[in-house]
């Protein structure tokens, strides 16, 4: 709520000041112009890094995290290619939300990746300030595109790598130049604050310069480059750039809004180990001073490159990070353990297969279908919820249409997320247990009956999950055909659902209450007859042009899967009902109608 | 007494089959029972139903419960080994 209103006066007030910035001055346009041209090749580059996941870096990944010393050499060699520290932290939140690596794991990443970032001041102050890297810029952005448009996911993929690389460079280049006209005008110099004073204050800016932008990169171009053009101090420099290293956490902070209680534990210890890191420079700048001087000394840097001098600064103290926090990690694993509690997920488990069941056929097969039962009521509420109503309102007295109209806007709904809470963990146990049950009643009608019913819901699940996409789209449509059919199907399934809830209720003055599982003919013959004649009236809105083409093919596949629905529920039912007497269920079976006999009264009816 | 017991045990397991053929035989006739109860009150539905969807409904239903009772009454004959024509006139 704060955050919403809190984005809602940012936005403006930054868009007011940049505006404010270009007006006055056409090298502060030069400069964000630049700024917004390296992001955006961040965000193609991203989108392009996107196009090899779920595949090979998936499996690179799991093989080169497996060590300490290799999750770190992971970190700083992807961050080194990617030149991008949020990126690789941004990614490793991802795979540890999806459970593919260990926080340990992922820390030694981001640990790595703070090292690898380093490699991007070395590329833009012995690289990038002396050479034209717009003439690089150029042929990628042109070779980038070209791939972009290729419809080979892996090619497009290599095109945004290419175009994202090509931005960023002529990113460089846009803030170089504005720097450089910038000289001219202010002298940021004459800002400068020497002593703590100073250095907290740069830190500051630095913090705030890499949060605004999200890119410890771009802060770190910008330093740079103002260091080349004497806009600022040395020393004011050096602060920057360990406000950059602490800001830069932001990008893996937010990324972690939307993951689970995993990331946001690599993202506070991401926070952590760059915070320490920071602190240790602030309080030992001197000796990261003298440090640096002996450093460049040994590597022959001249004594006023100071921007190769920075690059040198921005390697030792992330080392240093490195070299402190690396023996702590298990204590710091313990500590976000513990600070960011992973809330056990509520995966439903079994309630009715026990042991003690196991010791009778009678109480195991009763074990087995109660347990089924329980599935199906999940199963019950993940079709209710798929197609955007409530269970209460599916399963209501209030007439279908009234349940439509009060339910008339998509609502999401992650079916898969429901399927592994609520339905995995249990039907593994039913197989497991169905698998156990003693002697004879393995091959009996009741276990496979049992086992079939519960890949009827499955099945039942899969059809919904396959048709939530199209309903999503089409029930709020502006197309009131459309719209019509949308609600047509959801109103047969509930109607089903109803049907099926009133017979299983076993309510004496219904008179499908004594033969169960033989009411179910009158469902599978109304299924039928629905489906003859769909075809024929999807062609009829076709050929009259109330629906395109493609919502009538989308219609025709959302049909079949609505009628494998239905033929599901129905198949469940049949299979989980029972009379008192288990002859009489037996009986039922044999008397219950099968397709074809369903078809001759369907004929005959048409008659 | 025990032997008694023993008799009629071993009475049971030496008729298992026939025992089985029984149970089947009642148990179908038991449904077909219902079935038949299901019908009459379903055609009284029918003759009070004054909306005709839900008469067409209704029908249906008698419709399928009929084609059950002669699928039912078939299985019955084909148990006893009698004609089914005959056994659907009870």
């Amino acid at each position: 709520m704060l955050n919403n209103k809190l984005s809602r006066i940012l936005l403006p007030t930054i868009f007011i000041v940049l505006a404010y910035g270009f007006w006055l001055s056409p090298d502060f346009k030069a400069i964000s112009a630049g700024v917004a041209i390296f992001l955006f090749g961040m965000l193609a580059l991203e989108e392009g890094f996107r196009a090899f996941t779920g595949g090979t870096l998936e499996k690179i990944l799991r093989r080169t995290t497996n060590r300490l010393w290799k999750s770190l050499s992971f970190g700083i060699v992807a961050t080194t290619i990617m030149q991008s520290s949020s990126l690789v932290s941004v990614i490793t939140i991802s795979f540890l939300s999806a459970g593919l690596i260990g926080l340990s794991e992922g820390l030694g990443i981001v640990f790595g990746a703070t090292l690898g970032t380093t490699t991007g001041a070395w590329l833009v102050a012995g690289f990038g300030l002396k050479v034209n890297i717009a003439a690089y810029a150029m042929p990628m952005l042109v070779f980038g595109v070209i791939l972009v448009f290729q419809s080979e996911r892996r090619l497009k993929g290599f095109g945004y790598i290419l175009a994202g690389l090509g931005f960023l460079f002529l990113g460089i280049h846009y803030m170089k130049e504005g720097f450089e006209a910038f000289r001219g005008t202010i002298q940021l110099a004459e800002y400068a604050v020497g002593g703590l004073a100073g250095l907290l204050l740069f830190t500051a800016i630095g913090v705030a310069a890499t949060v605004i932008m999200q890119s410890s990169h771009a802060t770190l171009v910008i330093i740079i480059t103002a260091l080349a053009a004497q806009q600022i101090t040395y020393e004011n420099a050096l602060a920057l750039a360990i406000g950059a290293n602490i800001g830069t956490t932001i990008t893996a902070i937010l990324g972690s809004l939307s993951s689970n209680e995993r990331g946001k534990q690599l993202a506070g210890g991401h926070l952590i180990f760059n915070v320490v890191t920071g602190l240790v420079a602030i309080v030992f700048i001197h000796p990261f001073m003298h440090g640096v001087e002996h450093i460049s000394d040994v590597l022959g840097i001249a004594a006023d490159d100071y921007t190769l001098k920075l690059a040198v600064f921005h390697t030792l103290f992330n080392l240093t990070g490195i070299v402190l926090m690396v023996p702590l990690i298990g204590r710091l694993v313990w500590l976000l353990e513990k600070m960011i509690r992973v809330k056990p997920t509520r995966i439903a488990v079994p309630k009715f297969l026990n042991e003690s069941a196991l010791v009778f056929h009678d109480t195991a097969i009763e074990a087995l279908r109660n347990e089924t039962l329980r599935v199906y009521k999940h199963a019950r509420n993940i079709i209710a919820r798929g197609l955007s109503l409530s269970r209460e309102d599916m399963l209501s007295d209030l007439p279908i249409e009234d349940v439509i109209n009060k339910n008339n806007i998509p609502i999401p709904f992650d079916i898969d997320a429901a399927y592994e809470k609520n339905i995995k963990s249990l039907f593994g146990a039913i197989l497991t247990f169905s698998s156990r049950v003693p002697g004879e009643a393995q091959s009996s009608h009741e276990i496979s009956r049992i086992r079939n019913a519960n890949q009827n819901i499955i099945a039942a699940l899969k059809g919904i999950k396959h048709m939530q996409q199209n309903m999503f789209k089409y029930i709020d449509s502006d197309n009131e055909q459309i719209r019509h059919e949308y609600n047509r199907i959801r109103t047969r399934i509930i109607r089903v659902m109803r049907r099926l809830e009133k017979i299983s209720s076993g309510h004496e003055d219904e008179p499908d209450a004594d033969v169960t599982v033989l009411s179910l003919d009158a469902l599978k013959l109304t299924l039928e007859e629905n489906s003859a004649t769909l075809n024929e009236r999807i062609e009829g809105l076709i050929r009259s042009h109330d629906i395109t083409a493609d919502m009538g093919i989308s219609l025709i596949n959302d049909s079949n899967y609505a009628y494998d629905i239905i033929s599901n529920l129905i198949a469940v039912n049949s299979n989980l009902f029972h009379a008192e007497a288990k002859a009489e269920t037996e009986a039922e079976h044999m008397i219950a109608l099968d397709d074809h006999e369903i078809s001759s009264v369907l004929d005959e009816d048409a008659k | 007494m025990k032997l008694k017991k023993l008799l009629k045990k071993l009475n049971v397991f030496l008729h298992a089959e026939e025992q089985l053929q029984h149970d089947k035989d009642e148990a179908l006739a038991n449904v077909l029972k219902k079935l038949k109860k299901k019908e009459m009150k379903l055609q009284e539905e029918i003759d009070l139903e004054t909306d005709e969807v839900e008469r067409k409904f209704l029908e249906q239903e008698l419709k399928i419960v009929h084609s059950q009772r002669e699928k039912g009454i078939g299985l019955l004959s084909e148990i006893r080994g009698r004609n089914p024509e005959k056994d659907s006139k009870a």
